[in-house]
């Protein structure tokens, strides 16, 4: 029966060919950062809560192992999930998981910053290569979180501050997991409250954080509340 | 007429799909780590780079380029010579661009396939990470990872041994590191006369065994067999130089109980890998002993004849096979 068999082959082929288009839409996760509800851009300033001035000229971070879950059990998680986020690059800002990730999930987890292992891989290509300038040559592992600009109320040279948060060992880990309840199932915007970073600043004790230790892991128990879904 | 057009799909199909195999797979030719039998397996892990022809061959271009520094000036074979065991001998400090001095001795690179931390205190936690060390620092090469990658991709050559190496000839920041590393990692001194008596090839004389016997039972626990290092932390008894201010480990965990301890270094060609420790204040072997001889701390204590003795010993570490490989050299 050769044009049976025939018949079947082309079927396949179709199907193979078509099969990724027809299922669901892509998922698009968008970070905004923003600074008391207002979105912010590099450079110009918000006001600060008293306010003082201050602006972002850097914000760079990275968000790793994605998992969706439904009714609490997973549902899907993305491989080799590192990305990169740079406020200087836009299309950094939005993650978008291909279609057929998940059809069905209330909940994503990911993790701020790199896990441990990442940490002590060597190196590592993609979003995770050193030429990224969010690795420390002196003192191995990435940084997880660098948040860099001007406030009025530093006390350093030009007002100018620096927090690059990173460090895998204990007892001064940094990574940290967010678990953001979700509705939305296609265009998913996520805020970054960066006020609340800045609320556990004394920028008297601390202005410039350039390596592991614990300040950067007080610092990073803070950034879980930053991220939050975003409220029509 | 019918019956053949399934057939002929199907043959399209296989030849489509050989095509697609034969251009994308890539086969550089692999060049497996050499050493002992009786040594424990490298730590390092070799599934992520494996060694290849190509990929050492680049690794080995980069080593002595001074492209890597931000004014062409250094290269990393300025402060690691393979014919000194690949330190930088006669300086006590390492200077670099502009001349400018670190604050410590640049180590022999031997066996780093089994070593689990790198630099004196440890600062960095894999041998592909460490060249961005040198390449970063403003006392070494002065030059950004990223600018280094810009200029390997403007050259012809160069993109010509990444594509041999990696089956791409866009130069990134991963491969280089992993390049340079795959050079690094055959860095194997494997062939001391102390190897060959071990092998069974050769003997040592009365003064050597003796040698031998007062090493075991006073050095070895840290700079132990084969590799006459345990790639420890250790605290040697050295007093901190006040002007250096050097306190080693405890800069990487911040733990007190770390201060003032060393990366155990290797032993293997040591007579030629002077001046010693972290900040090269010995200039001779001799002085080294002098400073283990009566070392309560330690509880070492040694007759100037056993120095004499622990001496010959540690002069069969030397590795000529090793120093005066060409394959090590500066290529071409
Ligand atoms: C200016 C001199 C200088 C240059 C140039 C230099 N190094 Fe080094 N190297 C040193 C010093 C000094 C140390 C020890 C640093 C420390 O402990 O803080 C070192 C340490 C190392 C180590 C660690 C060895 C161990 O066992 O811990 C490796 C590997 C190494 N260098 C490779 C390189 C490579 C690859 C390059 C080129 C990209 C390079 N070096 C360029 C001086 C230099
Ligand atoms: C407690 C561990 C320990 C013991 C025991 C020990 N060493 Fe060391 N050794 C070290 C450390 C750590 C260093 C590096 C110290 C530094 O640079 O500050 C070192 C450095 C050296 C160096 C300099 C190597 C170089 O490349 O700079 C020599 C040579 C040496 N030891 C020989 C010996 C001999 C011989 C003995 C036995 C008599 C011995 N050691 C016992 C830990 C030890």
């Amino acid at each position: 029966m050769p044009t049976r068999l025939l018949r079947m082959l082309v079927l396949a082929v179709t199907i193979c060919l078509f099969a990724p288009a027809v299922q669901s839409q892509n998922i698009t996760l968008h970070f905004q950062p923003e600074f008391y509800g207002k979105n912010i851009a590099l450079e110009q300033g918000p006001a600060g809560n008293n306010g003082d001035s201050l602006s972002i000229h850097t914000l760079r971070f990275y968000l790793s192992h994605f998992v969706f879950y439904k009714n609490g059990k997973e549902v899907w998680q993305e491989k080799d999930s590192y990305h990169l986020l740079d406020m200087e690059d836009k299309n950094t800002m939005a993650i978008v998981f291909k279609s057929g990730a998940a059809d069905d999930f209330d909940q994503i987890n990911f993790l701020i910053g790199t896990d441990s292992l990442t940490n002590v891989s060597g190196a590592l290509g993609g979003d995770l290569d050193p030429t990224k300038g969010m690795y420390w040559a002196w003192n191995s592992g990435y940084i997880n979180f660098k948040i860099e600009g001007f406030s009025e109320n530093c006390p350093a040279p030009g007002n100018l501050f620096q927090f690059h948060i990173g460090g895998y060992l204990p007892p001064y880990q940094t990574a940290q997991a967010v678990v953001l309840p979700v509705s939305e199932k296609n265009m998913i915007r996520v805020d970054v409250e960066l006020s609340r970073f800045f609320e556990n600043i004394d920028w008297k004790d601390a202005h410039n954080v350039m390596s592991p230790g614990a300040e950067a892991a007080r610092l990073a128990k803070t950034l879980p509340a930053l991220f939050h879904i975003h409220a029509e | 007429m019918r019956n053949k057009l399934p057939i002929a799909i199907a043959f399209f199909c296989a030849v489509y799909c050989f095509c697609v195999a034969a251009t994308s797979v890539f086969f550089p030719e692999p060049a497996p780590l050499e050493y002992p039998e009786t040594w424990p397996f490298p730590a390092y892990d070799f599934s992520k780079n494996p060694l290849t022809k190509p990929g050492i061959a680049l690794g080995r271009q980069l080593f002595y380029d001074p492209v890597l520094s931000k004014d062409s000036t250094i290269s990393c074979s300025n402060c690691h010579l393979s014919y000194t065991a690949f330190t930088h001998v006669d300086h006590a400090l390492s200077h670099g661009i502009h001349d400018r001095i670190g604050t410590r001795n640049s180590p022999a690179l031997t066996n780093l396939a089994w070593a689990r931390s790198f630099m004196w205190d440890g600062a960095v936690n894999h041998l592909d990470m460490q060249a961005l060390a040198p390449i970063s620092s403003p006392v070494e090469m002065e030059e950004k990872i990223e600018n280094v990658v810009e200029k390997l991709r403007r050259s012809a050559g160069y993109r010509a041994m990444f594509f041999q190496a990696f089956g791409d000839s866009l130069a990134t920041g991963e491969r280089l590191l992993k390049a340079l590393a795959q050079f690094e990692l055959t860095l194997v001194s494997a062939n001391s006369k102390y190897d060959r008596v071990l092998a069974g090839k050769e003997i040592f004389t009365d003064q050597e065994q003796n040698g031998y016997r007062l090493f075991k039972n006073n050095c070895a626990r840290c700079h132990s067999e084969p590799f006459f290092t345990n790639y420890g932390f250790e605290k040697n008894g050295l007093p901190v130089d006040t002007a250096l201010r050097d306190f080693g480990r405890m800069a990487i965990t911040r733990q007190p109980a770390d201060s003032l301890k060393f990366k155990v270094p290797t032993l293997r060609n040591i007579e030629f890998s002077y001046p010693y420790m972290h900040d090269g204040r010995f200039r001779k072997l001799g002085e080294v002993l002098n400073h283990y001889a009566h070392n309560k701390e330690l509880g070492i204590e040694l007759t100037s004849n056993e120095k004499v003795d622990l001496t010959a010993f540690l002069l069969t570490l030397t590795d000529r096979t090793f120093l005066f490989n060409p394959d090590f050299a500066f290529p071409r």
